[in-house]
């Protein structure tokens, strides 16, 4: 009976690169190749044959490479092949204009060697391998495809250098690695959910407080503390003809709602579930969850801020300063560059109660829902009072290529989750999937809201 | 096989050993994930491929040589070998294709200038793509420099060593295989000049790296 894999003895590595070390290099140590060698003997053989055996003619057949093999023996390199990333150029990559996507690196040799073999690799799989003329020095620029955000490999490479004619070969030199971060992209969104209760007397909203800026709230006799620009004359003149009676307008405050985001980086997976165990990262045209997540909510972000709103932004997985709620340009490059930042890291720890919110702010919570944790926090969200978004960034799998006990595993997975989603929406929980046209489905739950001048929660 | 190999038949329980990452290759046709931009390059099978084609050429030329008929076994075993440096050139197999065309060559009756200088051109050939393809695998790239380096002097070594083929023809034809001592004596000193000149000891032995290294 064919046993299941064993778990890994460690959490995936693929994602999180140290930075690249400065220049590493071999010890400088060339030896001949074999086969090289073998052919020089051989070509010797036949010119010794040739002469004893009184055949001019075979002595000739390997004159021409035995001379060459001499002269590649004499001028052999010495010293070590040094291998470097340096950061890359995008005007060096022509098919860059207009296509994101790509990531950018130039990998410097340099070293004593006529030729140098270049290969590369990306989180474990294989990449490009290329003998290319060194000549003291030489530049070659990398590009590496994935539509993957966050800490990114952009390509590992290890580097031969190889003498004249192929004759010797340096050291391999040790394996070269350039890393960066991928900032999250954002998607054009419609109209956006509100809080239950907006605050502040500025704002891009209208709230339901008494206040300047909004529209009519009511007509109200005049009371002190009324600014008499507001008396209204023709109410006045219709209701208190004797003028024994002020009328004044009364408006709406505007107020600005706050906006929490939460994205639970527990999770990492991509579409197919054969990735899920750690061991073999998901294919580079894949988004993962974690990239859902970014994208989505920077995409909140982005719409948030621009309409005027406060956006802050917390990580369910990693226990550190959340970004406070704020507002303005610099506050979505903040969310961005978090975000990015934003990783699976280790085991996480159990939580036992879930984060501190703002008071009335609303809460959007980007997870998989592959376990019972997000969703239980978000119900004790909606418990305390915030209107809270489940966003699901789970991408839609792929279960070709499955064997029948991951098929039934995958299918077993699959109900548990639907049912711990449907139990958040009884509980109040809207949820939203980010998959085909998450734009429209925000639009639904802001229009949901907008049944009651002054926005929030139709309860 | 089910109780053995589980419900997924042996195909799985290969997989199952050999890695996760065997059961998700690379699609065909699908780009490298990752490029690294060189100058003008060629696709290592190609240069494989005229690898092939010149050591077959080269075994075919000899094994069809007068004096001495090469039975369709021996010649069908000079034709596997002649691929082989193709296919495995890291291996000394370039050497052994060496060889066996020289003793052919030996055995044969003596070339005509043509041949041999098919021959010559041949094996240097197969000796230079030998060397180039071994540092690259099957998918790899080559970039033209790489082929066209050094190019100047191979070609000037060629072309002497054609001279030298005409020269062997003409004293081939003049006194035949026998009564031939004068060139005995040019062809042991240039043996003797090649290995001394290979083993002497350089002045900066590169066994040693860089002094400053």
């Amino acid at each position: 009976m064919s046993l299941p894999e064993p778990p890994p003895a460690r959490p995936p590595t693929w994602g999180q690169d140290p930075d690249p070390s400065p220049a590493p290099a071999a010890t400088g140590r060339w030896t001949p190749v074999r086969a090289a060698t073998c052919a020089s003997a051989a070509c010797l053989v036949v010119l010794l044959l040739g002469v004893l055996a009184g055949r001019p003619d075979a002595a000739v057949l390997g004159v021409a490479p035995l001379l060459l093999a001499v002269r590649a023996l004499h001028g052999r390199p010495a010293g070590p092949v040094r291998a470097r990333f340096e950061a890359g150029d995008v005007d060096d990559d022509p098919d860059a204009r207009g296509g994101g996507g790509r990531l950018h690196a130039t990998l410097r040799l340099e070293g004593p060697g006529r030729w140098a073999a270049v290969t590369t690799t990306r989180q474990g799989r294989r990449g490009t391998e290329v003998l290319v003329r060194l000549a003291d020095e030489r530049r070659l620029p990398v590009v590496a495809r994935t539509v993957r955000t966050g800490p990114q490999e952009v390509a590992t490479a290890v580097v031969q250098g190889v003498g004249l004619d192929g004759a010797s070969v340096a050291e391999p030199t040790p394996p070269v690695t350039r890393s960066t971060v991928v900032l999250p992209a954002t998607t054009p969104l419609l109209d956006l959910p509100l809080p239950s209760r907006l605050r502040g007397l500025t704002g891009p909203h209208e709230s339901r407080r008494p206040g300047e800026g909004g529209g009519l709230r009511d007509v109200h006799p005049w009371a002190p503390g009324d600014r008499l620009r507001r008396i209204d004359w023709r109410v006045t003149a219709r209701r208190s003809p004797d003028l024994r009676e002020l009328y004044v307008r009364r408006e709406h405050a505007q107020a600005e709602a706050v906006v929490v985001l939460v994205v639970d980086s527990r999770d990492d997976v991509g579409p197919d579930p054969r990735t899920w165990r750690g061991s073999v990262a998901p294919r580079p045209q894949d988004a993962t969850s974690l990239d859902r997540a970014r994208q989505a909510a920077a995409s909140l972000a982005r719409a948030y801020l621009a309409a005027g709103d406060r956006v802050g932004l917390d990580d369910l997985g990693v226990r550190r300063r959340p970004v406070p709620p704020g507002g303005g340009r610099r506050q979505l490059d903040r969310i961005r560059h978090a975000l990015a930042l934003t990783a699976p890291e280790g085991e996480p720890a159990a939580r036992l109660r879930p984060p501190r919110l703002p008071s009335g702010a609303l809460v959007v919570v980007f997870s998989t829902f592959l376990d019972d944790e997000s969703a239980a926090v978000a119900a004790r969200w909606r418990t305390a009072g915030h209107r809270v978004v489940a966003v699901d960034v789970l991408p839609r799998l792929r279960a070709s290529g499955l064997y029948d006990r991951e098929r039934l595993a995958l299918r077993m997975m699959t109900l548990t989750r639907e049912d711990r989603m449907a139990e958040l929406a009884d509980q109040d929980v809207e949820l939203v999937t980010w998959r085909d046209e998450p734009a429209v489905a925000l639009r639904v739950l802001a229009r949901r809201a907008q049944r009651r001048a002054g926005a929030g929660v139709a309860r | 096989m089910s109780a053995r190999f589980g419900s997924e038949g042996f195909g799985a329980w290969v997989l199952d050993r050999i890695g996760p990452t065997a059961r998700a290759p690379r699609g065909r046709g699908e780009q490298p994930e990752v490029t690294v931009r060189t100058g003008p390059a060629v696709p290592a099978a190609a240069v494989r491929a005229v690898l092939a084609l010149a050591a077959v050429a080269a075994a075919l030329v000899a094994g069809t040589m007068p004096g001495g008929v090469v039975p369709p076994g021996v010649l069908t075993l000079l034709v596997v070998v002649a691929l082989a440096p193709a296919v495995v050139p890291r291996a000394p197999v370039a050497a052994l294709l060496v060889l066996v065309v020289g003793v052919r060559v030996l055995l044969a009756d003596p070339a005509s200038p043509l041949v041999l200088a098919v021959l010559v051109l041949a094996l240097h050939v197969v000796l230079r793509l030998a060397a180039v393809v071994a540092r690259v695998g099957w998918r790899g790239r080559i970039e033209v420099a790489v082929l066209t380096d050094d190019l100047r002097a191979a070609v000037a070594v060629q072309v002497g060593a054609q001279a030298l083929a005409l020269l062997a023809g003409a004293v081939l034809g003049a006194g035949g295989a026998a009564g031939t001592g004068g060139w005995h004596v040019v062809g042991m000193l240039a043996v003797v000049g090649l290995a001394a000149t290979a083993m002497v000891r350089p002045v900066r032995p590169w066994w040693r790296g860089q002094p400053d290294a």
